[in-house]
């Protein structure tokens, strides 16, 4: 079964059609670029999968759920997890408490008022930092973490509830151009070791066909074309929707 | 009680340290210590301060013909700033750290109210020197506190005697959303109602208190279309109502009868726009040409350099009150100060007043006259002095209105 | 009809004060983001300006018309000065900081003012030429509310002139619909933000100044209209104008006309006006949503250190102190700390929301109060003993937070401090005027403690034991999961949800919890005092509270504690020993916020920052 499911999603606002009847599926383990020009409707596509935007028409099935519509934090409870543009981590907690939270939150011990919460998850929390590299960092405050740590900071939080799908949203932006490999090679031992399928937008050409399994591309609200990273390589559309910047990328 | 006797193990243990010395025994050379509570800053200040010059005037005449019982009179003041639970902090203050052997003033009726309570829970004599809250001594008086000034009901009866005399047959009441308002409407309908039952409420104003809107009150009241207005608002509220009202022409042909807007306080600040005509209650100073008030007045004038307002006959008059309490009591022994204010009689500026035993009310009046402008300034004219003592209910009335405790 | 038509004037004319007044604060928020509580006092000293320039020559009409402007001219002036000298230190602070250190201007200006001016209300002559009435369908209708009304479109006209064709108004529209855009423009925003902060303080002049022939000047002027002119802003939308104008014709309307219809109760109408608008359009009629109130990362907290050593021999001490105190004071003294004991829980339970979970209350009077009245109408209304009736006080405190608290919890940043006052404000104006129920202003009596409980000692020692336990429950919660999953909802609202956390019921369970625990310390409150009186539901008790909490320090456990210490000994010693003591708490008050933002518990490291 696909853990993501979209069929025929429309989502406009104030007359312009953002997404225009997309459909797509990620099968379990896969890792798929959405990408295309600015304004394609990408974001618009994201914030409906991750329930921050509730769709015109159209359905979004998860694992084989119906999630259509739901709220960011019930969507979670459908095993996705999320990373965005712009690192959003706890800033006044330490690297541990951050994911110590997380994993309150996905055991369901969100409201607890009992025992204090540094006296637990202390373990798990410790293996998902050991995994994203910041062992080191365990003890130091969010706010005091360089960006790339931050961002690996995030995808172990997105990994809390042991996700079947993470949404990353431009999971190198910010990044210098060194640094984006690594990351990407973190996000397929996550995919590797923990079988979760991946659905990511980006602007690196690079990231996208050295990390993606498939790659869809969108242009003003429509699917214009679906295929391997070869493929979409030779595809004369996409081509002409990127122009130069395109061949840039591929030379 | 346990604290006592926790207490009395470690005062032994610091006892074995330190000498005691002092013994707070009253010797004829100490003050007799009076507590005192007032709003003394913010927008009250223009009524209390008056009061404050008021008692301290009276504290200064007696001390300087010796004090009474052979001891000076000592009071100590404190700020409530508008606030009951600082009224009550400021009240435990004086009767536990300053050792007061009585507390008076206060002027909102709820602080009143509040430092009754305390009062009678810490059985300690109050004289509540202003507030009108009828409640201090009927519903909610207690055998610890005594009141001074005229109450709303007091004043209010003293008006609808007067609007009883007048051809108007429809009424309208504006005033302040609150307790005072309320019950001066209440008991303005109830005694009119009594002397003349053909008169009819026709409409009813109740603004916010401090927060009148005056045009859109004066266009309802006026709609209203009745003969006569009964008004209780006062301070800013007045002198909107009051402008508002006279450039509308909701007076013209109207009677007007109003609570306390003949005394100073209300009146004065009103200037040039006073308003003619109206029937009041409060306190023609300028006017008053008893012996006793005369001297009152010169002396207040002498001293303070300014003339005196409904405000400082009150402070003086709490002060000459508890200075007879003293001398019929003989000590400050509390249950003796208690039983020295029932019945108490004395002389004031005002006449001689008596403290009910029934009720605790002072009889204390007020005058009742009409507004009239000289020299381009708002006075009382035609005034009378109307007895307190005419103006309450028959003793039956008033023992239903005064739950037994 | 032509009384509708009348009062329709009526209504316009006090819209057009209210505008003249909400415009302006409208403005120096819409700039600078500080939501100016001295705003009302800018406008009271209009009035006293113009109250003394029309007895020096306002003899004729523009004799008159120029002491008015004047008024409003010098009231500019002082703007500058309050901008430059404290406004200026502050704008990075958070809004909390800001408002109050506006409130600590308020107390300054409400002495110096009295000081100068003296407590009797002026009353200044009518305008003349214009102190006349015209006869509109056989009603008389002031000349002078006429000449309000123009002048009131006249500023509208000329407010819009200036946004649309100066630079000065281009910079501030735009600074006002994207402050980042401007800064990023290399524009000196300093001189934007003065020359914003003097056209909101002459407009304020103006608007008291213009009150003079209407109303007397006095000292309650300034706490009287800001709280409206709050209403009128927020309704509006904040930094609109045409938001302000069309706010205080709706308003002024419903009032002229809510007057005819329910005479009662117009104190609750303005607020529920208010209520209804937030939660249909969070934003006001014009207002556009803030979409800055993501993550600030320029201060994060640092995390939280549960127990080490120098805290833990703080809180001991504490309890030490509590306990062994009253064996050695004064009676009186014990009564003090009773009240102190009260006050640091409530200043405890309104730090858990501040600082725990980045909510932002200006009315958590509405809860300690609701819990002093559910103990008092339990006792007043039931008959039922202290024990029982302080019961209720949680369950009052915590019902009426989870009512208004879901509404609350929806919004942010300044919207939801002004949706929380206004719930207070209802609260309060329910007490006062539902006297029936409530007892009124006259409030309710003989709230006394039980005979077991009735030495001050005792009594001590069960609010101590009581508030203590709640206070060491609050900081519990703080490290438990859900303080914790509270904190994340503050850092970040979008990660929370992320992970699962559904960030509005979070925060309105919060809100619920600190309500409970806010009535608890009301109960005691009640008890300790024997009554209960609208006040405690007051914006005076919020604002006590917040001066506790940030006296005490924000970013620490024990700050409301030293606060609520600090803060009562301050106010009682203060009060006995002067007049003036609003001057100097108002003084206080800003030079916490300016030196010593991290408050008491922050002292140290600004000591050791100090040394060389």
């Amino acid at each position: 079964m696909n853990v993501l499911t979209v069929e025929k999603l429309s989502k406009a606002f104030g007359g312009v059609q953002a997404v225009g009847g997309v459909s797509f599926a990620v099968a379990p383990g896969e890792r798929v670029a959405l990408i295309g020009p600015n304004g394609a409707g990408k974001t618009t596509l994201f914030n409906c999968i991750n329930g921050q935007l509730r769709p015109d028409d159209g359905r979004i099935e998860m694992s084989g759920r119906d999630v259509t519509g739901q709220a960011p934090h019930r969507i979670w409870r459908h095993g996705v997890g999320r990373t965005f543009q712009i690192t959003a981590t706890f800033a006044s907690m330490t690297v541990a408490e951050n994911i110590q939270v997380a994993l309150a939150s996905a055991d369901g011990a969100a409201k607890g008022l009992g025992r204090r919460l540094s006296a637990r998850y202390r373990a798990e929390a410790e293996v998902l930092i050991e995994l994203v590299g910041l062992a080191a960092r365990t003890e130091d405050p969010a706010a005091e973490l360089p960006y790339g740590d931050l961002k690996r900071l995030e995808l172990a939080v997105a990994m809390t509830n042991e996700p079947s799908l993470l949404l990353m949203d431009e999971p190198t932006a910010g990044m210098a151009a060194d640094a984006r490999g690594g990351m990407m090679d973190l996000v397929d031992v996550m995919v590797a070791e923990r079988g979760v399928a991946v659905l990511f937008t980006e602007h690196d050409m690079d990231v996208v066909f050295g990390h993606a399994d498939r790659v869809i591309v969108l242009d003003r609200g429509q699917i214009i074309a679906e295929g391997s990273p070869d493929e979409i390589r030779g595809d004369a559309t996409v081509r002409a929707v990127y122009l130069g910047t395109f061949d840039e990328a591929t030379v | 009680m346990l604290r006592m006797r926790i207490r009395t193990h470690i005062t032994a243990a610091i006892a074995a340290l330190l000498t005691l010395t002092s013994a707070s025994i009253a010797t004829a050379q100490d003050p007799i210590r009076i507590g005192e509570v007032n709003s003394y800053t913010g927008p009250l200040a223009s009524f209390t301060v008056p009061y404050r010059n008021g008692w301290e005037l009276a504290v200064e005449q007696i001390n300087a013909k010796g004090g009474v019982l052979g001891r000076k009179l000592e009071v100590i003041s404190r700020d409530d700033g508008a606030k009951p639970a600082d009224a009550v902090k400021f009240a435990e203050e004086l009767v536990r750290r300053e050792k007061v052997d009585l507390i008076a003033g206060t002027f909102l009726s709820h602080i009143g109210l509040a430092v009754a309570d305390f009062a009678a829970r810490n059985k300690v004599l109050f004289v509540a020197a202003e507030p009108l809250s009828d409640a201090i001594v009927w519903a909610k008086g207690n055998d610890y506190t005594f009141r001074l000034r005229p109450s709303t009901y007091m004043q209010a009866a003293m008006l609808a005697e007067e609007a009883a005399k007048l051809p108007a047959k429809r009424w309208a009441t504006v005033a302040p959303n609150y307790e005072y308002g309320q019950s001066a409407v209440k008991a303005f309908q109830d005694v009119l109602k009594g002397l003349r039952p053909d008169v009819e409420f026709v409409g009813q104003q109740w603004p916010a208190l401090f927060k009148l809107d005056a045009g859109a009150t004066v266009q309802a009241l006026a709609q209203a279309k009745p003969d006569a207005i009964f008004n209780v608002t006062f301070s800013t509220d007045l002198a909107k109502l009051v402008r508002e009202g006279q450039l509308r022409g909701l007076f013209k042909d109207r009677q007007v009868v109003s609570l306390l807007t003949g005394e100073p306080e209300y009146l004065d600040p009103l200037k040039g726009e006073a308003p003619e005509g109206w029937i009041v209650t409060g306190y023609p100073w300028q006017g008053i040409e008893d012996a006793a008030h005369k001297a009152f007045l010169d002396a207040y004038s002498k001293r303070f350099n300014d003339y005196p307002r409904a405000g400082s006959i009150v402070g003086y008059n709490t002060i000459l009150t508890i200075a007879a309490m003293l001398e019929k009591a003989g000590s400050t022994d509390t249950g003796a100060m208690v039983a020295a204010m029932k019945n108490l009689e004395l002389d004031t500026p005002f006449g001689p007043i008596t403290y009910r035993a029934l009720d605790h009310q002072s009889t204390m009046g007020a005058y009742v006259g009409r507004t009239a402008k000289v020299d381009g300034k708002g006075v009382m004219v035609d005034f009378r002095y109307a007895n307190g003592a005419d103006y309450l209910p028959d003793d039956a009335t008033v023992r239903k209105l005064r739950p037994a405790k | 009809m032509s009384f509708i038509v009348v009062q329709a004037i009526t209504g316009l004319a006090s819209a057009a004060s209210l505008f003249l007044i909400a415009v302006g604060l409208s403005i120096v928020f819409g700039v600078t983001r500080v939501v100016n509580f001295a705003h009302g006092s800018l406008y009271m000293l209009g009035a006293y300006l113009a109250f003394s320039f029309t007895a020096a020559f306002g003899d004729t009409f523009f004799g008159y018309l120029a002491a008015i402007l004047l008024a409003a001219v010098v009231v500019g002036g002082l703007g500058a000065v309050m901008e430059t000298s404290l406004l200026r230190r502050i704008y990075r602070a958070p809004e909390l900081f800001q408002l109050l250190a506006t409130f600590g201007v308020v107390l300054v200006v409400q002495d110096l003012t009295r000081m100068i001016w003296g407590a009797d209300d002026l009353f200044a002559p009518r305008m003349p030429g214009l102190d006349g009435a015209i006869n509109i369908f056989g009603h008389a209708v002031p000349e002078y509310d006429l000449f309000l009304i123009a002048t009131a479109f006249v500023v509208l006209g000329g407010l819009w002139l200036l946004f649309r064709h100066t630079r000065f108004g281009v910079l501030v529209r735009a600074a006002t619909e994207d402050r980042e855009m401007v800064a990023a423009l290399g524009i000196d925003q300093r001189w934007l933000f003065t020359g914003a902060f003097i056209l909101g303080a002459a407009l304020a002049g103006l608007g008291g100044a213009l009150q003079i022939p209407r109303q007397a000047a006095s000292l309650s002027m300034d706490l009287n209209i800001i709280v409206d002119a709050f209403v009128v802003v927020v309704v509006g939308g904040m930094g609109s104008i045409m938001g302000a104008f069309v706010a205080a014709v709706l308003i002024s309307e419903l009032l002229a006309f809510g007057v005819v219809i329910f005479p009662q109760i117009t104190l609750v109408l303005i607020f529920a006006v208010m209520a209804v608008t937030l939660v249909l359009k969070p934003s006001g009629l014009f207002g556009r949503p803030e979409f800055t109130t993501q993550e600030d990362r320029r201060n994060p907290d640092p995390p939280l250190r549960a127990g080490d050593g120098l805290s833990r021999i703080f809180w001991w001490g504490l309890l030490v102190a509590g306990v062994a105190a009253p064996l050695v004071i004064g009676d009186f003294a014990i009564i003090v700390l009773t009240e102190i004991a009260i006050l640091a829980l409530f200043a405890a339970s309104l730090h858990f929301l501040l600082w725990g979970g980045g909510l932002i209350t200006f009315g958590h009077a509405a809860y300690f109060g609701l819990g002093a009245y559910g103990s008092g109408l339990a006792v007043f209304h039931l008959s039922l003993g202290m024990a029982p009736a302080l019961l209720l006080a949680p369950l009052a405190g915590a019902a009426g937070a989870l009512l208004f608290g879901w509404f609350c919890v929806r919004l942010s940043g300044i919207y939801m401090a002004m949706l929380t006052l206004a719930f207070a404000q209802i609260a309060w104006s329910a007490a006062f005027q539902w006297g029936g129920f409530t007892g009124g202003d006259n409030g309710i009596l003989g709230v006394w403690p039980s005979d077991w409980a009735s030495d001050p000692f005792v009594f001590y020692y069960l609010a101590f034991a009581v508030c203590a336990a709640v206070i060491w429950g609050l900081r519990h919660t703080v490290f438990s999961p859900f303080g914790y999953t509270l904190r994340a909802t503050r850092d970040s609202a979008l990660r929370s949800a992320a992970i699962g956390v559904d960030v509005t019921r979070h925060r309105w369970l919060a809100f619920t919890l600190a309500g409970a625990a806010a009535g608890v310390a009301g109960g005691f409150f009640a008890f300790a005092k024997g009554s209960v009186f609208p006040e405690v539901l007051f914006v005076s008790t919020s604002v006590d509270g917040l001066v506790m909490v940030l006296l005490g320090g924000v970013q620490s456990l024990a700050g409301p504690i030293l606060g609520a210490i600090a803060l009562t000994e301050i106010e009682t010693e203060l009060t006995r020993l002067t007049d003036l003591w609003q001057l100097c708490l108002g003084i206080l008050i800003i030079l916490l916020v300016v030196v010593l933002p991290h408050g008491l518990a922050g002292l140290s490291a600004f000591m050791r920052r100090r040394q060389p």
